[in-house]
This record gives structure tokens, sequence and C-alpha cells, in this order.
């Protein structure tokens, strides 16, 4: 009788699988264990996380260390990979020209124009128009509230006010004639004197209709059809929000800009493409498809992706010793997102929404230096340590032992940085394909498009559910169930989005409503999975047939996913794959199976 | 549908402040005006004087909103206090000494936020979603002095006492 323990080094995480081998040489996989890796994977720096991941393994079964017989550590197929983002369009507000937000409590209701003044000149203002006042954060509402109440009554015609304090309501409730009044207003100094505005108010619960409308704004300021069309993106901007003021200004201007955002460039066995990133994702992933077989991609330099592509290099040029220009990108993944930036020369600030294109990348190379690490590890344990059987292969291994499956049989392995997928045929040949844009990639599109600038936030949402703290003692879940707490919650999440940790309530600081992060969430998993699942398995397919397909096993980190397996096996229904987590040796769930791969391969082999 | 109306103290649709008499309107005010630009309906109540907390849960109790602030003078507290929590676990509370205008109206507009569900203003929390006025250009350094002033003479009044 021999124990044999398998090692699968990962990027986060290191599995073990020790198995008994009778005297007949059938094995059976008694423990297993899961560690987090230390190191960058394939340097010998694994060999603590390893040792660890061995003594968990070991202990339940009472087997000390030096009793194995023999450790096997998988031979990794070295994949790397990253995401950046390219902005390719903002907006541009050259002399200010709108302000359109938010603030929780505006004042009044309705639309008023006039021109701008501020409240110290009203006293000398004429009667023979309309104007709207601008209140700095030196005044209080009382005072605010008097001076308009005093220059109404001298027959003075105030259409609106602007004020920079959250004061709207206050100054609202002590005037004798009500006015729209938006407030909150940051700069509110910089608010153009003696220039055209008009500004608009919706009751709660509602947005505003005319500042948002063109041709409205076209009539409140008198437009021709050329100012018409350049108004444009200010009542793009300002559509959705409750109260909003524009202002015109004799050179105002409000356009939105592309960025230029750098190219790059597919090269394929054939073929070759060059392609503009501010073109889109759907144009790039059309190129890749047309290319494709990619042999290398380039990225344009001094360019967000074009630094990520070297990132991305010289990290598997260091982990290979191979020379930097030795280590090629393989594949890109592309996806349109929308990003909310902060518009240049707003007065409250206003953000709107770029468009940006997300790309991923992948290096891959053919061999990790596993060897060094194996007799790092055999230095260490003084254990027999070989490296031993294809990443790929030893994992279709391991995920045939879940119940139900057979060959010709699929995985696809949901990881962080990359997506991959192998298939194996009734003849045991086994096909694999790594592809760029994974778990890290969704985590860069919740964090830009919901505006949160923390990565470590945006992973939170990413894994797990979202609830609203709706009173002291109950939260209401996504699903809209709820939970009481016995104790009261924390003031700090009450009233919040949060998400539902391990033990403990993270709040979300947004001011998007839960179904918009729930919705930002599902999108981004869709947009890098569900595409990712149909190009990698149509790479695996006979004849590039999903519907060849007979089984899918999902394994990997984010086949844990609370969302994504349901999301794939929806988009792979129409197909008839019989689709769905692994579940390896019918009790690891989609762990371990390239651990368990690796045991059962070698005890195969001393069979034969 | 039958209102049965509990206690002395009468049913309005509004959050509850009870102090008493001697606290003066600058620590009252606003408090009130944190609640009206919130948009919720607040009612003053002038009672004996009680610890703050004690007052608060009077309050709070005995507002239909749930939602109650106390104010004494013993030890100067302003309290903020729900319906659903226990006597001695108020929500928040200020000492005398972080009592301000924009302290008190903040109190005034989480009270109200108590009661819509919205999330609460700290004072020492930039919030990435809720810009935080410039302390600079507060208009409320004459009215933190009054506010001051008037402090020491109701801690004056309570010594004679």
């Amino acid at each position: 009788m021999a124990y044999i323990a398998g090692v699968d080094v990962g990027n986060n995480s290191t599995e073990v699988a020790v198995g008994r081998m009778d005297a007949g040489g059938r094995i059976r996989v008694v423990s297993s264990s899961l560690v987090r890796t230390v190191g960058i994977k394939g340097t010998v720096r694994n060999v603590m996380g390893i040792i660890d991941g061995l003594d968990t393994a070991l202990k339940p079964i009472g087997v000390e260390r030096r009793e194995l017989a023999l450790v096997l550590i998988n031979e990794a197929t070295p994949v790397i990979g990253d995401v950046a983002m390219e902005t390719i369009t903002e907006t541009v507000i050259t002399e200010s020209a709108m302000i359109g937000h938010n603030p929780g409590t505006p004042g009044g209701r309705g639309l008023g124009a006039g021109t701008t003044i501020a409240l110290s000149a009203l006293e000398t203002a004429s009667s023979d128009k309309a104007w709207i006042v601008t209140v700095p954060g030196t005044v209080d509402f009382q005072e605010a509230a008097e001076r308009i109440n005093a220059a109404a009554s001298r027959n003075l015609e105030i259409a609106g006010a602007i004020l920079r304090k959250d004061d709207g309501v206050l100054v609202h409730n002590r005037l004798h004639r009500p006015i729209p009044i938006v407030d909150e207003v940051e700069h509110v100094d910089r608010v153009p004197l003696g220039m055209p505005a008009a500004i608009e108010v919706a009751a709660p619960g509602k947005s505003i209709e005319k500042l948002s409308n063109p041709y409205d704004i076209s009539t409140l300021f008198d437009l021709d059809p050329d100012e018409t069309a350049q108004v444009v993106p200010v009542a793009r901007a300002l559509t959705g929000t409750r109260s909003a003021v524009v202002i015109k200004t004799p050179r105002g201007d409000i356009r939105e800009r592309r960025i230029p955002a750098g190219s790059i460039t597919l090269i394929g066995n054939r073929r070759k493409a060059v392609i503009p990133v501010e073109e889109g994702a759907r144009a790039i992933m059309d190129k890749v498809e047309e290319v494709s077989p990619l042999t290398e991609i380039q990225a344009e330099p001094g360019t967000n992706v074009g630094g990520m592509f070297e990132t991305v290099r010289q990290v598997m040029a260091d982990l290979t010793d191979l020379p930097v220009s030795a280590v090629k990108v393989q594949d890109v993944l592309a996806v349109d997102t929308l990003k909310p930036q902060q518009v240049q020369g707003s007065l409250a600030g206003e953000y709107s929404l770029g468009n940006a294109v997300a790309l991923a990348a992948m290096v891959e190379t053919q061999k990790l230096p596993m060897q060094r690490l194996a007799r790092k590890l055999n230095e260490e344990i003084l254990v027999p340590v070989t490296v031993g059987g294809v990443e790929a292969e030893m994992a279709i291994r391991g995920a045939l032992t879940t119940p139900g499956t057979k060959a010709p049989m699929a995985i696809l392995d949901l990881g962080g940085g990359s997506t991959d997928a192998s298939l194996i045929k009734e003849s045991g040949e086994i096909r694999s394909v790594h592809l760029a844009g994974a778990g890290e990639m969704v985590t860069l599109l919740i964090d830009t498009e919901l505006g949160l600038d923390n990565r470590e936030m945006a992973e939170y949402i990413k894994r797990n559910p979202l609830a609203r703290v709706e009173t002291l003692f109950h939260v209401r879940h996504e699903d809209g169930s709820v939970q009481f707490f016995h104790e009261p919650l924390d003031p700090r999440v009450f009233g919040r989005v949060v998400v539902i940790g391990e033990d403990d309530l993270i709040p979300v600081h947004t001011r998007e409503p839960l179904p918009k992060i729930v919705a930002v969430r599902r999108e981004a998993k869709k947009k890098v999975f569900v595409q990712n699942a149909l190009r990698a398995l149509q790479a695996v397919a006979p004849a590039g047939n999903i519907r060849l397909i007979r089984f899918l096993v999902m394994v990997g980190g984010s086949a844990l996913d609370f969302e994504i397996p349901a999301m794939i096996s929806e988009s792979l229904i129409e197909y008839g794959v019989v689709t769905g987590r692994a579940n390896v040796r019918g009790v690891e769930g989609p762990r371990n199976a390239v651990a368990t791969g690796l045991v059962l391969a070698h005890a195969e082999e001393s069979r034969s | 549908m039958v209102v049965e109306s509990f206690g002395a103290e009468k049913e309005r649709i509004a959050i509850r402040v009870m102090a008493p008499g001697t606290v003066p309107q600058s620590v009252v005010e606003p408090i009130l005006w944190g609640l009206e630009e919130e948009g919720i309906p607040a009612e003053v109540q002038r009672t004996d004087n009680a610890p703050a907390t004690h007052l608060a849960k009077r309050a709070a109790d005995g507002s239909p909103l749930g939602v109650g602030i106390g104010i004494n003078v013993i030890d100067l507290m302003v309290t903020l206090h729900h319906r659903d929590l226990p006597e001695d676990g108020p929500l928040f509370s200020l000492a005398a000494e972080d009592m301000n205008p924009t302290s008190l109206r903040l109190l005034g507009a989480n009270a109200a936020r108590l009661f819509k569900g919205d999330p609460f203003v700290f004072q020492d929390e930039p919030m990435t979603d809720r810009k935080t006025p410039d302390e600079d250009d507060s208009p409320n350094h004459g009215l933190e002095r009054v506010v001051a002033s008037v402090l020491e003479e109701m801690l004056r009044a309570q010594d004679k006492r």
C-alpha cells in the first residue's frame, strides 16, 4: 500500500489530492485540500503553498509527509492574462453651460427662465426681465429667502435660484411665491452672470421633461437649427435627472469628443489586420474571428492597452526566462463598456457616461520551469517528486470522475485570467484552447461601470448577492426576500445597498440603486463568460460545431460563482449540450480536477 | 378602523422632539431645519428635564413615525432614538462639545433619513456619493458663537439650581 499525492498549482489556489494504492495497483483518492498559492505560479516560492497543501490533506487521514511514496506536479501550461481599458468618448464643456444633477432635496418644482444674477446684485436689478438668482455658500437660507422675497415685493420677477448649499427646501418654504431651486451646486461661483438661463425641477419620483428635450431648449433660448443640433449632448446629459440648469453662454459649447485610443494589430497565420480600438468591441472581435488562428497581437505603445500588453509580456518573460520579444500575445477579448466620467468644466460634479472598450490579453508559452520547482520541493520534503501530465489532459481525467459523464466531453475552466476549454473524444484524443478574458475582466467592468474606483469592492460585488438595509433590523435581499436581525444593524449600512459578505454587510458607496448594480454585475459576467464559453467551445468542438459536444462540465474558481454557471447553461440550451458544474469524484464540486487526474493517471500508467 | 391613542402624548404624524423649556430655540432650530430640508414634519414638545436618552425614547415611542429626538439640560446631550431600539441603545448622541449648527442640523436630517430609509450622513465621512460642504465657506461661524454662548448660559443656569 502506498500513498501518492497529486498537486495542482494554479494562479490563485493550490489543490492537492492524496490517493491510496493497493497491492493490485488500484487507487482511491482518500483526501484532498485547497490552499492559497504562494508566489507566482511556476516559481520556487510555490513550495511553501504546496507543503501547506500536503499537510492539510494528510492530517485528516493520519499520514506523515515522509510516508508519501510520490508527489506529482502538473505540467502547467503557463497562461497569463491581464485587462485594461481605453476610454473612447468624453464630454467636454467649454465655458460653463449646464448643470444637471440629482441633489437629494431640490426646492420647488416646475420650469423657470431668466437671466443669471448674483443675490447681492438683486437690490439694484431692473424689473424689466426675469432673474435666476445664484446664492453663494456664505449666505444662509433665511437671508437668501428674505432677499428674494424683498426683491419680489419690489415687482422683480424671480424665476429660479441656484444654491451652493443643501438648502433648497428650506429657502423654498420661506418664499412668498414658489420658484424652482437647484441646490448643492459645488461651483456656484463659476456660473456666468448676465446670461440667459433656464432651471427645471421635477416632482419627487419624476425626472425633468423640458431641459432634456433639444426642442424645448431651442424654444427657451430661441436657437437656430445649427445651435439646436449643438445642444443635443446637453439634453442627453440631463436626461433622467430630477433637476437641471442650462445657461446659454456666447461661446459656450458642450460636445462629445472622440479620444484616439490607438490601434491593435492582429497577426494570423495567413493574414494581418489593423483595427483602431475606438471602433468598439464588436468591430475588434469580428476582425479577430476573421484573422484567427492568431499568432500574435500587438498594441500601440503609449496607450493603456499597449502598456498592459507590455506588462503581460514582461511578467511571462520573467517567469520563463524567455526574452520579452519571444513572448507573443495570442488572444484578446474586447468588451464595450460605459465609464462614468466627470464632465470637464462641470459646476456640480456632473458626470456623463463615456464609451470605453475593455481589453483582455493572454500570453501562453510552452512550459513553465516546473522541474526547478520539483527539485526544490524534493529537497524540502525528501519525497520523490515528478512533473507529469499535461494540465488539460489531467483536468479532463479528473472531470470525468463526475458521475453521469463520459467522452466525448468538454470541460470549461473558468479562471481569473483566462477561460480555457478542452475536449476529449471517444478515441481519447484531447484538444484544448486558452482564451483571454475571465474573472478579472468581470471585476474591471463592474469597477468601471459603477465608477467605484475600488477593485476590492468590485470583487465583492462580483462574488456576492446584494441586499438593501431597509430598517435598523432588516435587509431585503436582491431576490425580494427579507432577513431579520435581532441586534440593530450598524448605522453606517443603514439605507444602503450592501454586499452580503461571509458574516458581515459591506456597504456599497454609490448612488446607483440596487437593480442597476445587479444589472451591471450580470451584464459584465455575460459579456465575458458567455461570450468566451461560446468562443472556446467553438474552438475545440468537432468541426467547430458545439452541437457535437455531448457533455460539458465547468471547473475552476468562477464555476463556483452563484450565477455564472446558470448563465452559461442557459446560453447552451439551444445546442443541446448537457451542461453543469463538475462534481469531481462525486464530492469535490468543480475543484480538484487536475490533482485528481494526476493521481488517477499515475495509477493507470503503473498498472500498464 | 379604530384609531386608538395611548398615553398623554397626542399623536401627530411627525418626528417628535422632546426638550425641557430651558433648552433655547437656537439648539432646537437647526435640528428642525435638518428635518425640514429632508421634507419630514416635526413636532416639538416641551417637557420636564430628564436624561436625553430617556426623552428621545419617549419621543420615539410617542411618534407615529417611530423616530424621536431628546434634548436635556443636565449633561447637555442631544439624542436620536427609534421606537424599536432599547432605551439604553440610542442611534446617535451628540455631546455638548460636539454641538454646533452643522452637527445639530445633520442630526435632524438623519432623523428624517431614519424614517425615510435613506443612508445617514456622517460629518467625519467624506462619502463618494455625497459631497460634504466645504467647511471654510461655512456661514455658521456666527451661529456657532451664539450656540456656544447659549450652552454656557444653560450650564450656568443649571449650576445655580
